[in-house]
């Protein structure tokens, strides 16, 4: 059975901070990614998953548990993310180079090549068109399989605006595809 | 005539939101966040504090001074030296050139060595070591040489031993970077002659043909992927591709959480031996017992024969339940049509209908249902 964020994160409390390992392994895919989506780097992005659990473990007294401890981490990482795009007053170019270097990180692996071309890149290309937001709340509900209730603690906003984002985001996503 | 209850091309979107590449994670980023963890940095309030509560002693002395001003010229005038200085670069080429990949920061330098590496014999590890460098500095330039020092190595190590199955898989990776098809095709179709389920060959393969335009062949290879292959982001593209071109031979279910990947055809052939088609039916079973308030609903549609379809329900769910130490009987549900089932389909697009059809779906539990359950 698997242990709870919150028991992870009481067993760190209480001294065992090999515990915060497993909210890495856990969590860093979904971090990696939305750094790598600001940045449009692996190595930047690697350097910034790393301080954001870093800042995480400092901070792990200021969560709270009657919210989702993804939520907590993902709001974290999320406000990093955009201080970093900030300072590097790149945002735009970045998100150009997410949909270039995707493709371009594609030919390394042979096997991704071709879905890529044929597949990924217009979706890629098409969620960079979105508004940052609007992104982020598709990619976290749909390819990292986050609740709406998280989606909306992150965010800030009602359950049923967050409903209602994703589905205009959707609509917004399949008519960038279309054209 | 029964129909699919879904929104064909929202479903599709997030189909293909589901199956989005993620970028891999570094492999050693747990163990870099822990080892932070473990020594973290001092704070800056830290570090002054620590330097303005103890105690400090000034004393001047003029040789102090003198020697001071003596290292700081001595470095300027070695760090002068050392600028000017020629790249030592071996002249014996099957001796451990004298510098490293890594202290290179000019591209075309790192390039260079490498290629020189490369003429000469049993130099291909140091060449490559030169060529990636070469790449990492400058990754639109020495692409290429990178490509051919590499590919030339893996040519040279399949002369030794031409069944060498990791050196054919990384060749045919090679020549499919450059989008060289047909001796991409070679390399994968020999991986396969030496062993025929090999995942990456066969899925490579299917996606060399998807671009040569070699339908049928294609087909084949997404099929035999599928085989043994239901895990992963790959057999889900392989059943999409599949089924665009028609052939619900596999299909994709969705069944609570989760989405597996079922041999439809399998389970719906009677020819078939028990053990095969009951293997097939493994996930279902496991999803059952793990999820208690769950119930599977199984729908088979044969056309114009509605016995036959009971009675291949009937068998479904019998596997399923024989499969089980749990009581999961009560929460299989059958249902059985004697018309074709309807496939969706995305807008403007004909109608898709199989004779022979297996719909299954997973359905929470209703408060009724658990009262009577328990």
């Amino acid at each position: 059975m698997e242990i709870s964020d919150d028991t992870l994160v009481d067993n760190i409390r209480g001294g065992d901070s090999d515990a915060f390992a497993v909210i890495v392994e856990r969590y860093k895919i979904q971090i990696y990614n939305l750094m790598y989506r600001y940045s449009g780097s692996t190595e930047d992005a690697a350097d910034m998953a790393q301080d954001v659990f870093c800042r995480a473990f400092e901070r792990l007294g200021q969560y709270r548990k009657q919210h989702s401890f993804f939520a907590w981490l993902y709001t974290l990482a999320l406000n990093y993310a955009r201080d970093w795009a900030r300072k590097r007053s790149k945002r735009e170019q970045t998100i150009d180079t997410f949909a270039k270097e995707s493709s371009a990180h594609e030919t390394t692996q042979p096997e991704h090549l071709l879905e890529a071309d044929q597949q990924a890149r217009g979706l890629i290309a098409a969620l960079g068109m979105l508004a940052e937001d609007r992104r982020e709340m598709v990619l976290l509900k749909y390819r990292h399989d986050r609740s709406i209730k998280e989606i909306a603690e992150i965010f800030e906003i009602t359950e049923s605006a967050v409903k209602m984002r994703l589905k205009r985001a959707l609509d917004e996503l399949g008519q960038k595809l279309k054209n | 005539m029964a129909t699919n209850p879904l929104n064909s091309t929202e479903q599709d979107l997030i189909e293909q939101l589901q199956e989005l590449p993620l970028k891999e994670v570094p492999a050693d980023l747990t163990d870099r966040v822990m080892a932070r963890i473990a020594s973290p940095k001092p704070s800056l309030i830290s570090l002054v504090w620590n330097y303005v509560s103890q105690s400090q002693t000034f004393s001047f002395r003029p040789i102090y001074a003198f020697g001071v001003a003596l290292l700081i010229v001595g470095s300027f005038v070695l760090g002068q030296i050392s600028q000017n200085k020629p790249v030592p670069i071996a002249a014996n080429t099957n001796s451990e050139p004298q510098i490293q990949p890594e202290t290179l920061e000019n591209p075309k330098s790192a390039y260079m060595i490498g290629r020189g590496l490369l003429q000469a014999d049993n130099s291909e590890a140091q060449a490559l070591a030169f060529l990636r460098r070469a790449a990492l500095l400058d990754p639109q330039n020495p692409e290429i040489a990178y490509k051919e020092g590499e590919r030339r190595s893996y040519l040279r190590g399949l002369d030794v031993d031409p069944k060498n199955i990791p050196l054919l898989i990384n060749l045919g990776h090679n020549y499919l970077s450059d989008k060289n098809y047909q001796e991409a095709l070679g390399a994968y179709q020999a991986v396969l002659a030496l062993s025929p389920n090999d995942p990456v060959a066969l899925y490579n393969s299917g996606l060399i043909y998807r671009a040569l335009g070699q339908v049928p062949e294609e087909i084949n290879s997404w099929r035999s992927f599928l085989q043994d292959n239901r895990m992963g982001t790959k057999p889900f593209r392989a059943v999409k591709r599949l089924n665009g071109y028609q052939d619900y031979s596999f299909r994709t279910y969705r069944v609570g959480p989760q989405k597996i990947i079922l041999n439809q055809q399998a389970l719906l052939d009677e020819s078939l031996p028990m053990d095969i088609r009951r293997e097939e039916l493994v996930p279902l079973a496991l999803i059952l017992e793990r999820d208690e308030r769950l119930n599977l609903e199984v729908v088979v549609f044969i056309e114009n024969d509605r016995e036959a379809a009971r009675y291949r329900a009937l068998e479904i769910k019998k596997m399923i339940v024989q499969m089980s130490d749990k009581h999961i009987k009560d929460r299989v549900r059958l249902s059985w049509f004697d018309v074709p089932e309807t496939m969706p389909v995305k807008d403007g697009q004909p109608a898709v209908e199989l004779t022979e059809g297996l719909l299954l779906f997973g359905r929470p539990m209703t408060e009724q249902e658990r009262e009577v359950s328990i």
